[in-house]
């Protein structure tokens, strides 16, 4: 059970990672629209995450 | 059942990030982007793609009098079709062009870059009455389609005016 949630911390990392690098490198050319979906895919991101971890116990 | 409940906002989460993913390819990185890449003297200065998408998009550089001011214009097309648009490049001064310097068709294939290059040269530019001390601006209008870049050049005056010899 531990491994997995180790695991699941990686791809966290990895997905936060990602999308910093995607955004220090390409958000001057989002368009209004773009950036807007863009925060509030993040928000989504940041909220689906909390709430699996409150499901699990955390 | 009770575990893909569990698990349906880590999916939903993981539906998030790749839309971001997604939003970043297809309107960040796709497109057409054009950089200009000014030369004055020894310091070249890159104009970047972000830089036009500004309110205040209008680049401003020095070049002194009696040297060329190189230019070269870059499109990226980050499309998967080919791209090509008529460039159009002249001068201006006080609303009136002063000189045309390139005319010419660019075409680009998906995924490739193009490249212009051209040189203002201050000599032409300035009248030949004009004192040394005086200093000059001009615009350089870069017209790709119904896209226009503009740059100003500020041409300094002389520092050291040439002094007339006295008679003797």
């Amino acid at each position: 059970m531990k491994i997995e949630f180790i695991l699941f911390g990686f791809g966290i990392l990895f997905s936060l990672a990602g999308i910093g690098y995607l955004a220090a490198e390409y958000v001057k050319f989002l368009s209004e629209a773009g950036k807007l979906l863009s925060l509030l895919l993040t928000i989504g991101l940041f909220s689906f995450l909390s709430r699996y971890f409150k499901i699990m116990g955390w | 059942m009770a575990t893909q409940r569990k698990n349906l906002p880590l999916y939903l989460a993981l539906a998030c990030f790749l839309g971001i993913i997604a939003i970043f390819i297809v309107d960040g990185y796709m497109g057409i982007y054009d950089t200009v890449t000014v030369t004055s003297g020894e310091l070249p200065q890159k104009i970047e793609a972000d830089f036009w998408a500004r309110p205040d998009n209008v680049w401003s550089t020095g070049g002194n009098r009696g040297e060329k001011v190189f230019f070269r214009y870059e499109v990226d097309n980050r499309q998967f079709s080919s791209y090509a648009a008529d460039v159009e490049v002249s001068v201006w001064r006080s609303q009136e062009k002063v000189r045309d310097l390139l005319a010419r068709q660019m075409s680009v294939g998906a995924f490739e870059k193009g490249e212009m290059e051209w040189a203002v040269d201050t000599v032409e530019l300035l009248p030949s009455t004009t004192p040394p001390e005086q200093s000059f601006q001009f615009t350089v209008l870069i017209k790709r389609g119904e896209l226009e870049r503009r740059v100003i050049i500020y041409i300094n005056p002389s520092p050291f005016p040439p002094k007339p010899v006295p008679a003797r």
